[in-house]
């Protein structure tokens, strides 16, 4: 049976290998993008934070702070081409993978549609943490805060290149909830990828400042700085990153790794990836311990990174069209439903070249205006703590009163607003979610006094008290469970623990039924079996034993 | 029902889209009109060797970059995102129609931000003739990324014969230009453009509105009276606009302006007076006493403005009904050359989304995958409310109407036919009826 929706209608307006080129050059640059994000956001903080930490004149200290300001100021930069470099691959990646992205999108509608709300807060935070650190105030909040947002919306992506890849339970969840507020099953490629992704961010970070410390510069000191910091990353990241993409490797299902074996693609792209990241630890090295030359590492590692990160696309893409083809969905097979449109696909790529050309021009004139200087000096505003820490107590200039600073103020209160709201209600969606309600329904149901007998028995003390058509809870076993005393003077006990996803039932005698409120299931109150909805199996029941005033569960 | 439906509840994943494309439109409406605006203002301010103009103009570029790099483009896409959860089937056909054109977009795009950053962050670092030249490079590319997007959004409302007549596989890719330059092509163009230059205009109206007039008052009333030449004939252009468009419009879409349920013709009215309302006032508001023109008064147009423009955009919505892409593909995503399929081999069919096999199951996909892409249950167009009162007989006497489809009846002009087989049909209309029923005893209850 199909398990992937249809294929458009609509033919391919140029060969799948087109679309596979593309897809691949510009998710790479997009990744690369990201990992730089992901990595610079965290270093920029750590700087920030260690300059005060050093002597408050000392060359070392304002060295962090600048290098920390070098980075940060580039963030929001950074951030805008993350999301301009996703937009291709999201088009391309529809075009060919539709079918099953937009299933696996829907299917997490909420979180996906989140993204939008997540990335804004994440750009303002980033320019909150460039002023910050522009004027040498501690950067820690909204670094941080910035940072998890990046690293939250990398982790819903994730879960969505996850998800597309696993028709099998996409059903389930479609029946369970059309909202899209579900997290999917677990997967343990899921977590492999996010961390693979995240760890990337060593690499990407030590890249960008060994290029970056490159640069010409007013003040070769902190571009040495920066260039060394790299090195270290470079040391430090390459074979975290590596160990990481062992563990996406040996999370992948058997099959996909026989398979992904016998991809040509697969077999060419990974090595080569590795290689590259040698290459790295090798520029890295060379850079720390011999004091190699600062301008080589810096062209060197950006040219190993972006060619590395682009194999790791390939091979990334490569473990995505193997799985896929095994569950019945091979993008090759449209290759029969081509229309190519030669006008317009030449008119995109003469575009294509034209635009890279002009944004190289516009980057090269760029780098050829007067250089600002990058130091943060002892003539530094002195609200920077730099100078803060010399003598003068913790104070805020009173704000000039020019228009600049007011809109400043109006957008940051709209955007802190939004923030908030926003951040309520995912925290909302997630309470209702991950929360379970059921503890405030049983708040008025009180928990039967208890103890043990020496054969590992139960005895509810005075539990034989409660009037018929109620309940009482209790815990046996370190389990939550249920005692109903039912109207025709029956008594029943049972786990009380959904056996759908682990959420506490309740009995509601006015139903007569045992109901999970997380999704819906409900249970025959005198059997457990299942009655309606997602649970397969029945709660299990215990036995029950009137002894006087007491009820002794075994 | 090919894929799975997103549910929102109370306003439906429609407005999801509505709400993104609302914010978007009027930022990178003004992102547009500000790369015009930009350029022309600092030459104007070289031309005056201004310092005072050049100080301003530079003020309000890192609020233009913030607004525009930031809430324009992740609004952008998040209106991708959204479309692609409420309307997959209807975004899958687009994408594959225009995917190229998208590519171009995002070259422009790319250009477009790389030259805002550039240009702000090279202020004063680099020669006045390049920094215009700069500022050039940022308006062209962002026009093109409106003559891009103006294609696709105006070939939803007007592919054109020629597109539709091309509309087998054979053909279909030649056919691309002629559906990109469709019949209401160059009026939305035009429309839009001139959206662009008074949206832009009022932006920077507002932030002059705070230059202290008693302080710099030769700045403020010469930026002020400046921009009124912008601001004061794209405003009066834009009900010429509006009439050319409608006038290009082919006949069952001019008729969805005589529908009185629909309330278009009002609503486009609206755009018309408050257009020239807005310019009068706008000349009235800055002309005699431009050192006058307050925050409050800015704000005033700003209003105005936005209903202009959303009053606008949700004309533009509804002449699109009850497609999608008119003429191809309906709004709930079921494409007009499928319909005698899903009426002989029943819509749910090859759907993976039927929960279970039984009417009600049935019913609901039924409901997700024809009716909620237009319909909540109790909030938006509440079925709720539609429903109350109906027997099981009045509802399939309904819903055969809306299988029927036949001319003469109001609906067809806004809604899409209800398609699959008489069995699914009743198993629609057992399982609304259960559901209104449900409701009823719900609320009874409390």
């Amino acid at each position: 049976m199909e398990v992937f929706p249809l294929i458009d209608a609509v033919p391919l307006p140029a060969p799948v290998v087109i679309f596979k080129i593309l897809l691949l050059i510009t998710s790479s640059l997009h990744f690369v993008a990201v990992e730089v994000l992901l990595g610079g956001i965290l270093l920029a903080v750590l700087l920030n934070r260690l300059g005060p930490t050093q002597s408050r004149y000392s060359v070392a200290g304002r060295e962090r702070l600048s290098a920390a300001w070098v980075l940060a100021k580039r963030m929001p930069v950074v951030m805008t081409f993350v999301i301009n470099f996703a937009i291709p691959p999201l088009l391309f990646t529809q075009v060919l993978y539709g079918r099953a992205l937009y299933t696996s999108s829907v299917l997490l509608g909420a979180f996906w549609i989140s993204i939008v709300g997540i990335l804004m807060f994440c750009y303002w935070l980033l320019y909150r943490f460039a002023e910050r650190c522009r004027s040498g105030d501690s950067g820690l909040l909204p670094g941080i805060l910035a940072w998890l947002a990046a690293a939250s919306v990398a982790k819903i992506l994730s879960m969505n290149m996850t998800l597309m890849l696993r028709p099998e339970v996409w059903q389930e969840m479609y029946a369970l909830s059309a909202r899209g507020i579900l997290f999917p099953p677990t997967d343990p490629t899921m977590m492999a990828r996010w961390t693979f992704m995240v760890m990337g961010g060593l690499v990407g970070a030590g890249v960008w400042m060994l290029w970056l410390g490159s640069r010409p510069s007013p003040n070769p000191s902190v571009r040495r700085y920066l260039s060394r910091v790299g090195g270290y990353l470079l040391l430090v990241g390459v074979p975290i990153q590596l160990f990481f993409a062992w563990r996406v490797w040996a999370t992948q299902p058997d099959f996909v790794r026989i398979l992904a074996l016998k991809s040509g693609l697969f077999g060419a792209s990974w090595p080569l990836f590795f290689l590259c990241w040698v290459a790295l630890w090798a520029v890295g090295f060379n850079r720390v311990r011999w004091n190699g030359s600062i301008r080589l590492a810096g062209n060197l590692s950006a040219v190993l990174g972006v060619v590395g990160f682009f194999f790791m696309t390939v091979a990334r893409d490569a473990i995505r069209d193997v799985t896929l083809a095994h569950k019945g969905f091979n993008i090759w097979e449209r290759s029969a439903s081509v229309q190519t449109n030669y006008l317009i696909l030449l008119l995109f790529f003469f575009l294509f070249i034209m635009g890279l050309c002009l944004v190289g021009w516009m980057i090269w004139a760029s780098w050829k205006s007067r250089p600002l200087p990058d130091m943060i000096t002892e003539a530094a505003p002195a609200k920077g703590y730099l100078v803060r820490t010399v003598a003068e107590p913790p104070r805020k200039e009173p704000a000039p009163a020019s228009a600049a600073m007011s809109r400043g103020a109006f957008l940051g209160t709209a955007l802190t607003g939004v923030g908030i709201l926003y951040a309520g209600g995912v925290s909302y969606a997630l309470y209702r979610y991950l929360g379970r309600p059921v503890t405030a329904a049983l708040a008025d149901t009180e928990e039967a006094p208890q103890e043990q007998t020496p054969e590992g028995e139960f005895i509810l003390k005075g539990a034989a008290q409660i009037p018929p058509q109620s309940m009482m809870t209790f815990i046996f076993k370190r389990r939550f469970s249920l005692l109903i005393h039912h109207a025709d003077d029956t008594w029943v006990a049972m786990d009380g623990v959904c056996t759908h996803m682990g959420c506490e039932v309740r009995y509601e005698s006015n139903k007569n039924r045992v109901y999970c409120p997380c999704h819906g299931g409900v249970f025959d109150p005198k059997t457990g079996a299942v009655l309606v909805g997602p649970p397969k199996k029945p709660l299990p029941l215990y036995n029950v034993e009137l002894r006087g005033e007491d009820i002794l569960i075994s | 029902m090919n894929y799975p439906f997103w549910d929102v509840p109370l306003i439906g994943a429609g407005w999801v889209i509505g709400i993104i494309s609302i914010f978007h439109i009027m930022i990178s409406h003004f992102a547009v009109g500000g790369g015009l605006l930009i350029p022309i203002l600092e030459r104007r301010a070289l031309a005056l060797k201004s310092p005072e103009w050049m100080g301003a103009l530079r003020r309000n570029m890192l609020f233009f970059l913030i607004v525009t790099g930031v809430l324009g483009t992740v609004s952008g896409v998040g209106i991708w995102f959204s479309i692609g959860l409420a309307q997959p089937a209807g975004t899958s056909a687009l994408i594959h129609i225009f995917v190229f054109f998208w590519a171009i977009e995002w070259i422009f795009f790319l250009i477009e931000l790389t030259s805002a950053a550039v240009y702000y962050y090279s202020w004063g670092r680099v020669s006045d003739r390049l920094h215009v030249a700069l500022g050039w490079v940022y308006c062209v590319s962002s026009f093109f990324t409106l003559f891009v997007i103006n294609g696709v959004l105006s070939f939803m409302m007007t592919p054109g014969e020629a597109w539709l007549k091309a509309g087998t596989m054979q053909e279909f890719s030649g056919a691309v230009l002629d559906g990109f330059f469709n019949p209401t092509y160059w009026p939305s163009l035009l429309i839009r453009f001139l959206a662009c230059l008074s949206l832009a205009a009022v932006f920077v109206l507002m932030s002059s509105s705070r230059i202290r007039g008693e302080m710099e008052p030769a700045l403020k009333s010469g930026i002020l009276r400046y921009l009124l030449r912008w601001f004061v004939p794209a405003l009066l252009l834009l009900p010429v606009g509006l009439f050319w468009l409608l006038y290009m419009l082919p006949e069952p879409q001019l008729n969805l302006l005589r529908l009185p349920e629909l309330g278009l013709l009002p609503i486009s009215m609206t755009v018309i007076f408050a257009s020239v309302l807005t310019a009068v006032a706008a000349f009235l508001l800055v002309w005699p006493r431009p050192l006058k023109f307050t925050p409050a008064r800015a704000w005033i147009l700003m209003a105005l403005a936005a209903v202009v423009v959303s009053s606008a955009e949700y004309s533009r919505e509804m002449l699109r009904k009850p497609f999608v892409i008119a003429g191809y593909m309906y709004s709930n995503g079921v494409r007009v050359a499928d319909v005698e399929r899903f009426n002989a081999q029943g819509f749910l069919t090859k759907s993976l989304w039927v929960d279970e096999e039984n009417d009600f199951a049935a019913g609901k996909a039924m409901f997700r995958g024809q009716c909620m892409i237009c319909h909540t249950w109790s909030g938006y167009r509440s079925m709720n409310r539609l429903l109350k009162g109906r027997t099981r007989e009045s509802l399939q006497s309904v819903l055969d109407m809306l299988h029927e489809y036949k001319p003469e009846y109001h609906f067809t002009q806004y809604m899409p036919p209800l398609v699959g087989t008489l069995a699914e049909r009743r198993a629609l209309a057992v399982w609304l009826e259960n559901k209104a029923r449900l409701k009823v005893e719900e609320e009874e209850e409390h």
